[in-house]
């Protein structure tokens, strides 16, 4: 019988061959896997290294420190602006017809590239908002002490009052025993046509049980200023009296007077012998419900600004008006039903159209001009 | 403080039948297994859709059965019923007199306009609307127009607010009425327009106190309050005064 171990080595005698082949397979295929390696190996290549040279000693500058002194103020300085004239002839202005009725063509609100009085805010007084090249209003009521406490004055006392500040150098500290409003307006012009006085103190925000009318002051400062040469005179109509200084100098003094009262009866009242017109044509013409009287010549060099205050008071009426305008030397104007010229406002930037709907409402046509005539500003 | 309540607007409950109009064209509508369907909008109450085809069939699909977008569509496409009405709360203010009865400043008389728009058909409108209010003046001068006010307030009807919104003006109107020099000046309330959108800007429903100011309703939105007006809401200027002398 053959035993376990026997067959066992039988096995073990038969599967000798085929392992030895395997093996010889294997031995094969790693020396074939070796010899592509060693025919196959790919060669880098050195990239050139970059060697810096060496540093050279130079001598360094001692630098002094600047010595630069901080300046207290808190605004910037203005900067020197550099006008270059044209070379282009410029065509005379022309007259244009003043618009009625028609909503288009003209400015309507921010308009162009010229930096418009935001409309919030804006009454005939002024707006809230500067533009930079306006003149600022401050509001004093003389009908109500420092400390707002109502204590009226008669029209003499009014007067008096009125005259001392025109004499004494327009130095508002003759108001400081008065109320003065917190509020101040920033205008571009002087175009207040005849309405209610009580509507002053309103626009510059005085507490309503304080909104009456009459025996207020409006002192508006800021500069004049024009791109080129320009002599032009103001034309004023006043309710109830409105002077302008140019560079400290009075310039002009109007107070009301018209057809139906008797001459120019309050103005020597109101400004003394200070000012008197040395032009035949005024106090002949009606703008707006008053009389205008016509100013000195003022000559102004191009961008050169000077120094500009407009004071304006009113009586105890009911109405007040101002209307400024301008007479450019040399200029022809259309004739008004009055025989007098339809002069344009003074103003020193373009009447926007949110700003002309509020003069129209009320002030007569073809009796002055919005929007022609030079615009005082030096650009 | 007067509260004075004016129901001078046309219920546009017509206008119910203008959205119609609007989808009284053949649209595409998906079902929310994939199905589209194309049919114009006949009616669409409670639960149920009808459309009609181009065949000039009457299919009534259950509301459900529509995409999410275009169950959206459909309850823009059916806006609730409007009733809009203007209101306003007015006081009289008058000022101290000053040292003469003529320096006193004239009366005024000061006002909040508002609108209330109630919904006056059944069922519920998921959608936010947008009201838009102009309030319309006239000068005493003249006859010219002018915007008092302008104001748009986006609000929802729903079962909470009994759907009615009650809606008014922060703006304080104050209409002057005085003589100066002779003339009359100042101004008076002349009427209003108010209209409702749903949430694409389409008018849902609109009041009115004159045609023409619904007639001229694109021009009017391009107008800033101040300004003045002609029937055509055209910008113009103000009725100037005559010479004094």
């Amino acid at each position: 019988m053959e035993s376990p171990i026997d067959k066992a080595s039988h096995r073990i005698a038969t599967g000798a061959p085929s392992g030895f082949v395997v093996s010889l397979l294997v031995h094969a295929a790693a020396f074939l896997l070796a010899g592509l390696l060693v025919v196959f190996t790919v060669v880098q290549k050195q990239e050139p290294k970059f060697v810096p040279p060496k540093a050279v000693d130079r001598p360094k500058m001692q630098l002094k420190r600047p010595q630069v002194k901080p300046s207290k103020s808190a605004r910037p300085r203005p900067s020197n602006r550099i006008v270059v004239k044209s070379q282009i002839s410029t065509l005379p202005d022309i007259q244009l017809p003043e618009l009625g009725g028609i909503g288009d063509g003209l400015t309507d609100g921010l308009g162009g590239l010229e930096l418009m009085p935001d409309m919030e805010g804006v009454n005939i007084y002024g707006s809230n908002r500067s533009i930079g090249n306006d003149l600022e209003g401050v509001y004093y009521d003389l009908k109500f002490t420092r400390s707002g406490v109502y204590n009226p004055m008669s029209d003499d006392e009014w007067r008096i009052l009125f005259n001392k500040f025109i004499r004494n150098d327009w130095n508002p500290g003759i108001f400081s025993k008065f109320y003065r409003s917190p509020n101040k307006l920033y205008t571009t012009c002087f175009l207040l046509p005849s309405t209610v006085s009580a509507m002053a103190p309103a626009a510059f925000g005085m507490p309503e049980e304080m909104s009456s009318g009459g025996h207020w002051i409006i002192h508006y400062k800021g500069k004049l200023v024009y791109k080129e040469k320009i002599t032009f005179r103001f034309w004023v109509s006043a309710d109830d009296s409105l002077a302008i200084r140019v560079d400290k100098n009075l310039v002009v003094a109007a107070s009301a007077s018209n057809p139906a009262s008797n001459g120019n009866v309050r103005a020597p009242k109101m400004f003394g012998s200070i000012w008197e017109s040395s032009s035949m044509d005024s106090d002949k013409y009606v703008i707006g419900q008053w009389y205008g009287v016509v100013g000195d010549w003022i000559t102004l060099e191009p961008g050169v600004p000077r120094d500009m205050e407009v004071v304006a008071t009113d009586n105890l009426h009911e109405a007040a008006q101002f209307i400024v305008a301008v007479e450019v030397q040399g200029e022809e104007y259309p004739r008004s039903k009055y025989g007098g010229p339809i002069l344009p406002i003074f103003k020193t930037a373009e009447i926007t159209r949110d700003h002309l709907d509020e003069i129209y409402r009320y002030l007569p046509d073809n009796e002055i001009c919005c929007t022609n005539g030079p615009v005082f500003r030096d650009y | 403080m007067k509260a004075i309540g004016y129901r001078l607007s046309i219920i546009l409950a017509a206008y119910g039948a203008c959205t119609f109009d609007a989808a009284s064209q053949l649209q595409a509508w998906t079902l929310t297994n994939g199905e589209v369907v194309e049919g114009e909008l006949v009616n669409f109450f409670g639960d149920n859709v009808s459309l009609k085809t181009r065949e000039g069939r009457t299919l009534q699909i259950p509301f459900l059965r529509f995409t999410e977008e275009d169950r959206t569509r459909l309850e823009l496409e059916n806006p609730p019923k409007l009733d809009i009405s203007l209101t306003s709360v007015s006081e009289k203010k008058n000022f101290p007199a000053g040292p003469r009865p003529e320096t006193q400043r004239p009366p005024e008389q000061r006002v909040h306009y508002g609108v209330t728009v109630k919904q006056t058909s059944t069922g519920s409108y998921h959608h936010e609307l947008t009201l838009d209010m102009f309030i319309i003046g006239q000068e005493r001068l003249g006859d010219r127009f002018l915007l008092l006010d302008h104001q748009q307030a986006p609000f929802r009807l729903d079962a909470q607010n009994r759907r009615i919104f009650d809606f008014r003006s922060n703006r304080e109107v104050g209409l002057k009425n005085f003589t100066i020099s002779g003339f009359t000046r100042g101004e008076k309330y002349f009427g209003y327009l108010a209209i409702v959108t749903d949430a694409r800007g389409k008018i849902v429903a609109a009041g009115y106190s004159h045609e023409w100011l619904w007639n001229n309703v694109e021009e009017l939105k391009m107008r800033g309050i101040g300004n003045f007006m002609d029937e055509s809401c055209k910008r113009v200027f103000p009725t100037r005064p005559k010479p004094f002398f």
